[in-house]
């Protein structure tokens, strides 16, 4: 006998019950694969943003630096260690750094500053300066310019105190503040960029000058070739000073870091530290982020390394905020979806309550006609779990296009929102994460919910007394 | 019979029998029933979490951090520089000592420092207080943990620090001390656990991991898995009195390095706070800046409540032409933002809840007509009319829903009323909240304006998940329905 082809005649005999039933497993499966998939997108942005383009999802630190990162937790970084982290399989980039406190001052003004010493070369594999350098300023006096430009267009010329005073790397993000389409007003654009255009260039690898974030550069008031003089604490409290050229100003997305942000050549920032050939840490990305692949490479590498005075720390040790503040929303949105989850499984049990009821005779004809009971739980175990599968299949197929869409279109948030994502550091889009795993995951819990519910209506077919069945 | 009282007499039938009903299958009903309570319990425990955890951070950012309204020079706000301090000082005190709405204001001098101890440097902002005037505005003196807030008269001037920059300055210590060893808990460190832990000694430890060394080597694994970290804490503390010298410019531009001694720490639900801000007297550091006693840079304000505080902006903007003023709205937006979506966003929680148990109710309410089709023919065919089957119908359902809610509020509410003293402990994730603000422990709020919604959408719920099955009572035709078996 077919069970599965008697089972699914079965379902289609009532069909308004299994289209309920369905219907809530599918929307409880459309909701969750929206909801998972928003948290999902929703952390990959962060660690994107703070770990994958800045620290490195692994950094090889000196033993006491976490605790007390001072200069004094150094360790020293050679060509032959730098070698021996570079050839480990599955590297994607190998960046050391050295990062000091010091105060900067310009003129008149002075203010404290996070002195990063980075190799130009190698870190345009990672967080890449460059992409940051201000190309465009909008002062005041380019603002004069442009607002009596006769060549702009009115619509344009309306909106630009939008953009006073902002200073740019790319023309879309200026289109973007101006809420204005990039291509329909590309002309306009490229007015406003050659006349707000500022000079500046990437550090080389020779370079003695320094790259400064620009709210940190306005509140100096500084601009290329102007000179920075920093003061600070080197290695063994020795006493750190220098005067640096500015050779481009950099627009960091973080506002903190914007405030207080100076790039500078890695071998200066030893030399200005008296640290030898010190760092305080090499930062390292991978081919492959996910969790298993970073553990395995963190032991790999703290094998090869063997330094008991040196370790290897992986994003979750080094950041523990961030880890945290994941950790906890990812398990608020799992506690809010069995929720979900538990409420649509009453449903469930009240469709098989329903259906045991409507056919108890029907039970009854067919095990007085000589069907074994077994066999009639393995066709209601049928029923019940086509109608999860239906429910779940059509959940995620109406749940497909959504994520299509959203996937490559991410919601772009304004207003109070869009500024408290920026205040944190993120770019303010709400991006969602592609199909994983974790929609498998979805049916799996149906599945379960199904058969726990079967339980109820097997031991009822198990009890069934033909002659009473028979006159219900 | 008054065309009243027969309203009232059919409303109280149709209730009475609509309850009845509800009982008729029990199993059924309580399926529904349980489905209803829980995910309404939790709906609102969901919210209660969030609402406690909104008003706390608002009432930390009001109350420790920003205040209702803040006032400054305009030219301050750009670059911060020394010299832009609030034009006028005389003035504007006289405006807010005679207008209504200030409940208290505080002026503050406010300046980037770097600060320096024997054992490490960093950086944070100083705020030079006049102390009896910034307890009327900021509660910070209320979270002291080491130490006192200005309360002490010293040759030396205090410096109040935060505990996380007291941290990133190396002035957490560890040592085991007589007084701690004999107020220690004895009923959860066994006698055994004090012996060894006396035989440290009672040396001080600069680092956790010294300490944490220590107690390792006369622990075995299994007593420092298990008391290790309670101990760590147990015996750290603050080094008070440790001199902390600062370098910041002052009124010239000169960069000057007074000394000042830490005669407090505190400790507010925001780490980030608590390594940003430190305070000092505002007589004694301007000493060192060179400002007269009128220059200020802010002036924070305190109003009589956080929505009265709006429109007291607006009239200070009015009285203060050429001053910079902010309401706590603007100072900071993610509390605004906040504060308007609490509700809201507890509401959506809810309302998915709700539609994912429309599916259940819906199915049970049909699954009762259905089974009822002769009987309600028969009431039909004896004269009850279409729309009162219908009403009929629509109150079970109403029944049906309403019962498990108001179950589920009765029993949260209980809940709620005790987690409200005692509060939910996320203490696993304290450092991720602490560092955005949030306390790990949080105390649920769930306001009668909450309850009231949340009963009028199970209501709407329970109405609009009757509707399919009601309209399958209606197109009976009472002759066919009499037929069916």
């Amino acid at each position: 006998m077919n069970y599965l082809k008697i089972a699914w005649r079965n379902l289609w005999r009532n069909k308004r019950r299994t289209a309920i039933t369905s219907a809530s497993i599918l929307f409880a499966v459309f909701f969750a694969v929206l909801m998972r998939s928003y948290q999902l997108g929703f952390y990959d942005h962060m660690i994107k943003n703070a770990i994958e383009s800045f620290s490195g999802f692994l950094q090889v630190q000196h033993v006491d630096f976490q605790e007390d990162p001072s200069l004094d937790n150094t360790f020293p970084c050679n060509d032959s260690m730098m070698l021996l982290i570079k050839k480990t399989e599955g590297i994607k980039a190998v960046v050391p750094r050295v990062e000091t406190f010091a105060l900067a001052s310009s003129g008149n003004q002075t203010k404290g500053a996070v002195i990063l010493g980075i190799d130009p070369a190698k870190e345009r594999e990672f967080s890449d300066p460059e992409n940051f350098l201000v190309r465009y300023r909008i002062t005041k006096d380019v603002l004069m310019k442009l607002k009596t430009d006769t060549r702009l267009s009115e619509e344009i010329k309306n909106k630009l105190d939008l953009i006073s005073n902002n200073s740019y790397s790319k023309i879309g993000t200026i289109a973007m503040d101006l809420d204005v389409d990039e291509k329909k007003y590309s002309r306009d654009l490229e007015i406003i960029a050659s006349t707000g255009h500022f000079p500046g260039r990437m550090l080389t690898n020779e370079d003695d000058g320094v790259l400064v974030s620009d709210k940190l550069s306005k509140f100096l008031n500084i601009i290329i070739g102007d000179t920075l003089i920093l003061l600070g604490q080197g290695y063994h409290g020795s006493t750190a000073a220098g005067i640096y050229p500015v050779r481009g100003i950099v627009k960091i997305p973080n506002p903190e870091l914007d405030n207080k942000l100076v790039y500078m050549n890695l071998p200066y920032t030893q030399y200005f530290a008296d640290l030898g050939n010190r760092v305080t840490n090499i930062a390292i990305n991978l081919h492959d982020n996910r969790d298993k692949s970073m553990l395995e490479h963190q032991e790999i590498i703290n094998n090869k390394i063997s330094d008991p005075e040196i370790v290897v720390k992986n994003w979750k040790e080094f950041n523990e905020v961030l880890m945290q503040q994941i950790e906890s929303d990812n398990q608020s949105g799992k506690a809010f979806l069995a929720l979900l989850y538990f409420i649509i499984f009453f449903g469930i049990f009240g469709t098989v309550l329903m259906m045991i009821y409507e056919r108890y005779k029907e039970f009854g004809v067919m095990v007085s006609v000589g069907m074994r009971k077994t066999r009639l739980a393995i066709v209601l175990i049928y029923e019940m779990l086509l109608m999860g599968l239906l429910g779940v299949l059509s959940g995620i197929v109406i749940s497909l296009p959504f994520l299509f869409v959203l996937h490559f279109n991410p919601i772009r948030l304004t207003g109070d929102m869009a500024q408290v994502m920026e205040d944190m550091g993120f770019e303010a889009i709400m991006p969602i994460a592609w199909l994983d795993f974790y929609i498998l995951w979805q049916g799996l819990v149906v599945a379960f919910m199904v058969i726990l519910a079967c339980l109820y209506p097997l031991r009822k077919v198990f009890a069934l007394k033909e002659v009473d069945a028979l006159r219900a | 019979m008054p065309s009243g009282l027969k309203i009232l007499n059919y409303t109280i039938m149709i209730l009475s029998i609509g309850w009845k009903n509800v009982w008729r299958n029990k199993t059924r009903s309580l399926v529904v029933i349980v489905a209803v309570m829980l995910g309404i319990f939790s709906g609102i425990m969901a919210t209660g979490i969030m609402q406690g955890w909104i008003e706390q951070r608002t009432y930390d950012s009001i109350h420790n951090e920003v205040a209702h309204i803040q006032i400054h020079n305009p030219d301050y706000l750009i670059n911060e520089e020394i010299q832009y301090t609030i034009p006028d000082n005389d003035k504007v005190n006289k405006v807010l000592d005679t207008l209504q709405g200030v409940v208290a204001y505080s002026p503050r001098v406010k300046m980037f420092a770097m600060a320096k101890t024997s054992w490490a440097v960093s950086g944070f902002i100083l705020k030079g207080i006049d102390p009896d005037r910034e307890k009327l505005v900021s509660e910070v003196y209320k979270n002291m943990i080491e130490g006192n807030f200005f309360e002490d008269q010293h040759r030396t001037p205090s410096i109040v620090l935060g505990s996380k920059a007291a941290d990133n300055l190396k002035l957490l210590n560890y040592q085991v001390t007589l007084e701690k060893l004999q107020t220690m808990d004895k009923d959860i460190y066994p006698q055994e656990i004090m012996m060894k832990i006396e035989s440290i000694g009672s040396k001080r430890f600069r680092k956790e991991k010294d300490f944490r060394n220590a107690l390792e080597e006369v622990f075995s694994k299994e007593e420092y898995k298990e008391f290790g970290d309670g101990l760590v804490k147990y015996f750290s503390f603050y080094r008070m009195n440790a001199s902390v010298e600062l370098t910041f410019q002052d009124r010239n531009g000169e960069i000057v390095h007074p000394v000042f001694k830490v005669r407090g720490i505190y400790k507010t639900n925001n780490s980030g706070f608590d390594g940003m801000y430190a305070f000092v007297d505002r007589e004694s550091l301007n000493q060192f800046t060179g400002l007269k006693n009128n220059e200020v840079h802010e002036i924070a304000v305190i109003a009589t409540d956080n929505e009265k505080a709006i429109p007291l902006t607006e009239k200070l903007e009015k009285y203060l032409p050429g001053q910079d003023v902010m309401s706590w709205r603007r100072l900071s937006p993610e509390i605004a933002m906040y504060t308007d979506f609490s509700n809201v966003i507890g509401y959506i929680y809810i309302v998915i809840i709700l539609f994912a148990l429309a599916f259940g109710i819906i199915n049970t309410m049909l699954m009762s007509v259905l089974e009822r089709l002769k009987e309600l023919g028969m009431l039909m065919a004896i004269g009850m009319n279409k729309k009162r089957v219908f009403t009929l119908i629509m109150t079970e359902s109403v029944f049906l829903t309403l019962t498990g809610a108001i179950i589920g509020m009765i029993f949260c509410g209980v809940i709620l009323a005790i987690l409200g003293k005692t509060g939910i402990n996320f203490g696993m994730w304290a450092e991720g909240f602490e560092a955005i603000g949030y306390a790990a422990i949080v105390y649920p709020i769930v306001t009668w304006q909450n309850y009231i919604v949340i009963t009028l959408l199970v209501i709407i719920t329970g109405i609009v998940s009757s509707i399919w099955p009601a309209r399958k009572a209606l197109k009976l035709n009472p002759v066919d329905a009499l037929r069916t078996e």
